[in-house]
């Protein structure tokens, strides 16, 4: 891959004794316009988000966003420039509206080139006839959307999802599923997931990451194919 | 396309009873006071209605930082009681006339809250709490010790009227001047929780990491908004001087702090107007209470239980929960 919107080399991450991130290396970029990473428990999927976007400072490695080396700036630096992330448990802002949420962080970033309007993401996202009750009044599904909206409203250059179908049955998948096929082609989504249906049906690239570091990539038939990500999730060693 | 765009953009004047509640209360507030001295009231009376109005200003500012912030100071008096100070030593020092002593009192307790800010603004909850607690005893210690120029324990005593364009202001004019700054510290409140400042101030208040993530900078938030609840305690300060003519380190104690935290709680923070409405009504109970019994403390203090008990979210949000499921009820 040459043209990578963000891109992350040789990464590696200690928590005390523990190496959750080991050397790895990711690219996102327009021939992989959703990529997924998926792992067992533990594998550091999450840590690897949080250093793509600033939250934790790597140990070792770099990242690099459309060229420009952003390894040293904080994560809020990071969204100004266009990397916006979601978290595990929901983010949202209680005390405000899905209209408040957008208006806030939709004219916050300077420079957009394509500020989608309020109203538009509202029904993108469901949310219109929730535009003026306050957020935590919302049901779970309505509140991801809301956190996945508010990203969006930034117009992210990259948009990265930790776990966004987590706690949710099978219609509401099917509709976070629909918002990010919406989105697809739009802005670089990086997704880490665990609903392994949800990833084959949604990923035009997956990577798994097993104790820290990437052991598979390709797109999801040849996941789906290779062993080595079966023994990871079975824990019997690999190839 | 704009009027496209208008049609699809939810109706602001759909918005629930809750957004119009605190404008209303206010209103009737503002009508309310501004009558009352019409009716021939007594001084003391006029002078603790001043006193409870003032109040109202000082836990107005609190609840911007706890309400909208969520920075709950203890030590919010030190900085009411500083500004009551530099308000006094300005009608000592520098001039009598309000236009000079308001501005210097509401600037000189603005940096002084910043100056708190910058040192705790990335403290959470009782840390941040703790920290304000501290910096406000500091504070006291200082002005009972610096006797030479506060003095000490006495304080500033015999200081004269505060005057408009050379007219010395009497304490009917005080009073109004502090039901009009009571207004307006209440619009100015209420728009700036409306401005995406102030959005950003509430989303770091539900949640800092997140609001960082978002590209929201935390730290300057907390600095900003300490500065601007800061000067206007400080101009409930001044006010305050300008009422009673003295002003001594029991304005700045760790007492008045918690009172103004007790208003708040029972007013319902994130309301503005509710914490106000608590000063003023705690401020007359417990004058009252204490006329009647020696053992006043005791049934307020009941009475902050019970009130706490059934409307735990304070007494205006509570009220209008009780309409909302009256009406559900009534509906259904």
């Amino acid at each position: 891959m040459t043209s990578a919107v963000l891109a992350g080399s040789a990464l590696s991450k200690h928590f005390g004794g523990v190496l959750a991130v080991d050397n790895v290396s990711i690219e996102l970029g327009p021939d992989a316009p959703v990529t997924t990473i998926i792992g067992p428990n533990g594998a550091g999927k999450t840590t690897l988000l949080n250093l793509l976007c600033g939250a934790i400072k790597a140990d070792g490695g770099s990242v690099r966003l459309e060229g420009q080396d952003i390894t040293r700036t904080h994560m809020r630096q990071r969204m100004a420039m266009g990397v916006a992330r979601t978290f595990q448990h929901t983010g949202i802002f209680r005390g405000l509206t899905p209209t408040e949420h957008l208006v806030l962080l939709a004219n916050r970033i300077r420079g957009i080139q394509q500020l989608r309007s309020i109203a538009d993401l509202l029904e993108t996202f469901h949310l219109s006839v929730h535009a003026n009750e306050a957020a935590e009044d919302l049901n779970h599904v309505s509140q991801r959307l809301l956190e996945i909206g508010t990203m969006v409203s930034t117009a992210p250059k990259v948009l990265m999802l930790d776990e966004p179908t987590a706690g949710m049955d099978l219609a509401e998948i099917a509709q976070i599923a629909s918002v990010i096929r919406q989105l697809r082609g739009t802005m670089q989504i990086m997704i880490i997931e665990h609903d392994i249906d949800f990833v084959l049906n949604i990923s035009d690239r997956i990577v798994v990451l097993d104790q820290g570091r990437v052991i598979a990539s390709g797109t999801p038939s040849e996941i789906q194919r290779d062993g080595r990500v079966a023994a990871a999730y079975m824990r019997r060693g690999h190839p | 396309m704009t009027q496209a765009l208008a049609r699809k953009l939810p109706d602001p004047r759909r918005k629930p009873a809750r957004y119009l509640a605190p404008y209303l209360v206010m209103g009737a507030f503002a009508v309310t006071f501004i009558a009352l001295p019409a009716f021939g009231l007594q001084r003391s009376t006029l002078s603790l209605l001043s006193l409870a109005v003032i109040f109202g200003i000082a836990v107005m500012s609190l609840d911007y930082i706890y309400g909208y912030g969520g920075m709950m100071s203890f030590g919010h008096a030190a900085l009411f009681g500083f500004g009551a100070y530099i308000a006094g030593f300005s009608l000592q020092l520098v001039s009598r006339e309000l236009f000079v002593g308001l501005p210097i009192a509401v600037a000189s307790t603005a940096l002084l809250a910043a100056a708190w800010g910058i040192l705790l603004g990335r403290l959470e909850g009782v840390a941040f709490a703790m920290g304000t607690l501290a910096l406000a005893s500091s504070l006291r210690i200082l002005i009972i010790q610096w006797r030479d120029v506060t003095g000490g324990t006495d304080g500033l005593v015999a200081l004269p009227l505060v005057e408009v364009f050379g007219q010395g202001l009497k304490p009917t004019a005080v009073y109004y001047l502090s039901v009009v700054i009571a207004c307006l510290t209440f619009l100015v409140l209420r728009y700036i929780v409306r401005t995406r400042y102030g959005l950003a101030l509430q989303a770091v208040r539900d949640n800092p990491m997140r609001a960082e993530a978002a590209g929201i900078h935390v730290y300057a938030h907390r600095v900003g908004a300490m500065s601007i609840s800061g000067g206007i305690a400080g101009m409930a300060g001044a006010l305050f001087v300008y009422l009673q003519g003295s002003v001594d380190p029991s304005a700045l104690g760790w007492q008045q702090s918690g009172h103004f935290m007790i208003q708040l709680l029972m007013g319902g923070p994130g309301t503005v107007v509710g914490p106000m409405i608590a000063a003023i009504a705690m401020t007359f109970l417990q004058h009252w209470l204490s006329a009647v019994t020696t053992h006043w403390e005791l049934i307020l203090g009941t009475a902050v239980v019970l009130f706490v008990y059934f409307t735990p979210r304070g007494i205006l949000p509570g009220i209008m929960d009780w309409i909302s499921r009256y009406r559900r009820r009534k509906g259904a």
